[in-house]
């Protein structure tokens, strides 16, 4: 019982450790949207403008972070398998062929989290330590 | 005719509502632009290189004129179903100018999720890249195939089109259909600048997207008329001199033409495939049958992408139907037509690499072995009594985005 308890507490005390140590990007909606879950494809699709519908049906609304901010890299790369520079070539196909207009960039997490809540279409991608009550992460990249 | 009247009467209307909206928060705008600086030299002074519809281009001495430009697009968003887009591109034009102008402006407005029109004056979708064939920065090589992008030199046409694209399988499919007319400047060898026209036109492509392949095809149709100062000369003296069956299977006036095009890439991030096949078909013999094809394969080694490219080019020789009898005041005119109806083509093997020297900012150097035929393929101002010999391009751009 005791050891039961104490392993209990290690786990819990690592799980709260590792979060921050472990922590990669979460693809979050509202916490009102209907969408309960992306896949990586999903979210690769929405993300490479190869559609702006959601598989729970609705259009997306993206919300990019900042060309500045490192988090966007990593996201794209996980997400898409590809390079800033080779999505810049994507978006800039659809962009000047008037096709689409890409996701609106916002520069931090924070505002990238409050600009998701307020929107049940809203997409948006967040370090996971970011999340908050307010969003629900629907993809855990690494 | 959507004419540039009603087009600016479209954009006052499109900026009044746009005004009204701006209380509304789902008004945005966006501006984004692109551009090229060029340098290409040539081995050989006989023919001329340069980008369809140009008159100006690149011999030994090299010049900046054929590849640089510059262009702008404004994307205003009004509600989440209504949006408008214009694009600007200043570059070396029919008349050997750099002036600006409108590569498109429409309204779009999506009817249901999966369903979108748009209206005003739109890109000419034929071929696979046609929508951003100036954007550099979206392209693997300094300029498209010639062999392919020279067939059918229309960018825009005014009018609409609708799509619909939806999930398929594992990809996405995406149908679109348009109609409307065209008309764009086109070089002449005299100092009038010569005009093809396009009525009646109508198309249908499709689209399939899965994974990292995507694949293109359809085709357009329409009535071509092709004025320049030379073909109308050729058509009124065969007239005067009574061969007036010839004078109208050489004229464009009106002429059934129709423009089919199969094209697909993959991408891996590593790797790059893409290829197409275009075919031109008109009833006038001006214009002719005339087919091109190329395949590019390109291997990504971190910020570089070394490329090759091999394509081709041929136009169907129809002197055969044109038969003069040998009275030598004829020659002139039946040396005329035979330039005209005789067959064509170009072989072109490119070796290149794309480095992508920062976030929107990518260096290309090109190396072209182009092998056209006697009369020059898909270079212009060929000097009489050229034999077809070998010539090699040479293109260095900096393609951004802004």
């Amino acid at each position: 019982m005791h050891r039961i308890f104490r392993n209990c507490l290690v786990a819990g005390a690592l799980a709260l450790a590792g979060a921050p140590a472990f922590a990669g990007t979460a693809v979050i909606v509202s916490a009102n949207s209907p969408v309960k879950s992306l896949s990586k494809d999903d979210a690769a699709a929405l993300y490479l403008g190869k559609t702006t519908s959601l598989p729970a049906g609705g259009t997306a609304k993206l919300f990019d972070l900042a060309d500045s901010n490192p988090l966007r890299e990593k996201f794209y790369q996980a997400a898409t398998g590809k390079s800033a520079s080779q999505v810049k070539s994507v978006w800039s196909r659809l962009v000047f062929s008037g096709r689409a207009v890409p996701p609106k960039e916002l520069d931090s997490d924070a505002a990238v989290v409050k600009a998701v809540a307020a929107d049940p279409s809203a997409v948006g991608y967040v370090d996971s330590s970011a999340v908050n009550g307010s969003v629900r992460a629907v993809l855990q990249l690494p | 005719m959507l004419s540039k009247k009603t087009l600016a009467a479209a954009l006052a209307a499109t900026l009044a509502v746009a005004s009204g909206a701006h209380a509304d928060d789902s008004f945005s705008w966006r501006f984004s632009g692109f551009g090229t600086a060029g340098y290409t030299a040539t081995n050989s002074n006989d023919v001329l290189l340069v980008n369809p519809g140009q008159l100006k281009g690149a011999q030994e001495g090299g010049t900046g004129l054929v590849d640089t430009r510059v262009g702008g697009q404004l994307d205003l968003t009004f509600t989440p179903s209504l949006s408008a887009t214009a694009q600007a591109i200043a570059m070396q034009d029919a008349k050997g100018r750099f002036r600006p102008t409108v590569e498109w402006a429409f309204l779009r407005y999506k009817l249901t999720g999966d369903t979108t029109v748009r209206l005003g004056r739109l890109g000419w979708p034929a071929y696979l890249v046609s929508d951003y064939r100036y954007v550099g920065y979206a392209n693997p090589w300094v300029r498209a195939p010639l062999e392919v992008y020279n067939l059918a030199a229309m960018d825009n046409y005014e009018g609409a089109d609708i799509s619909w694209s939806h999930n398929a399988g594992a990809g996405y499919l995406t149908l679109q259909a348009l109609a409307g007319h065209a008309s764009s400047p086109l070089p002449d060898s005299t100092e009038e600048t010569a005009r093809l026209k396009v009525n009646q036109l109508a198309g249908a492509y499709v689209t399939y997207e899965i994974g990292n392949l995507r694949l293109r095809g359809g085709a357009s149709t329409g009535k071509v008329t092709y004025r320049s100062s030379n073909l109308g000369l050729l058509v009124d003296s065969l007239q005067m001199v009574g061969f007036d069956q010839y004078a109208n299977s050489i004229n464009a006036n009106g002429a059934r033409t129709t423009f089919m095009s199969l094209g697909g890439n993959y991408d891996d991030g590593k790797l790059l495939l893409t290829g197409e096949y275009a075919k031109l078909r008109s009833a006038s013999d001006a214009l002719g049958t005339a087919a091109g094809w190329y395949g590019t394969a390109g291997y990504r080694l971190g910020k570089w992408m070394p490329y090759v490219t091999w394509a081709g080019y041929t136009k169907d020789n129809n002197s055969s139907n044109y038969a003069f009898p040998p009275y030598p005041p004829l020659m002139p005119l039946a040396q005329g037509v035979d330039g005209l109806v005789d067959g064509n083509s170009q072989h072109t093997a490119s070796l290149g690499v794309r480095w992508d020297v920062y976030k929107n900012v990518a260096i290309k150097l090109q190396a072209d072995h182009v092998l056209p035929s006697s009369h020059g393929g898909t270079f212009t101002e060929v000097v009489p009594g050229y034999d077809g010999h070998a010539v090699n391009v040479y293109s260095a751009v900096v393609d951004f985005l802004f």
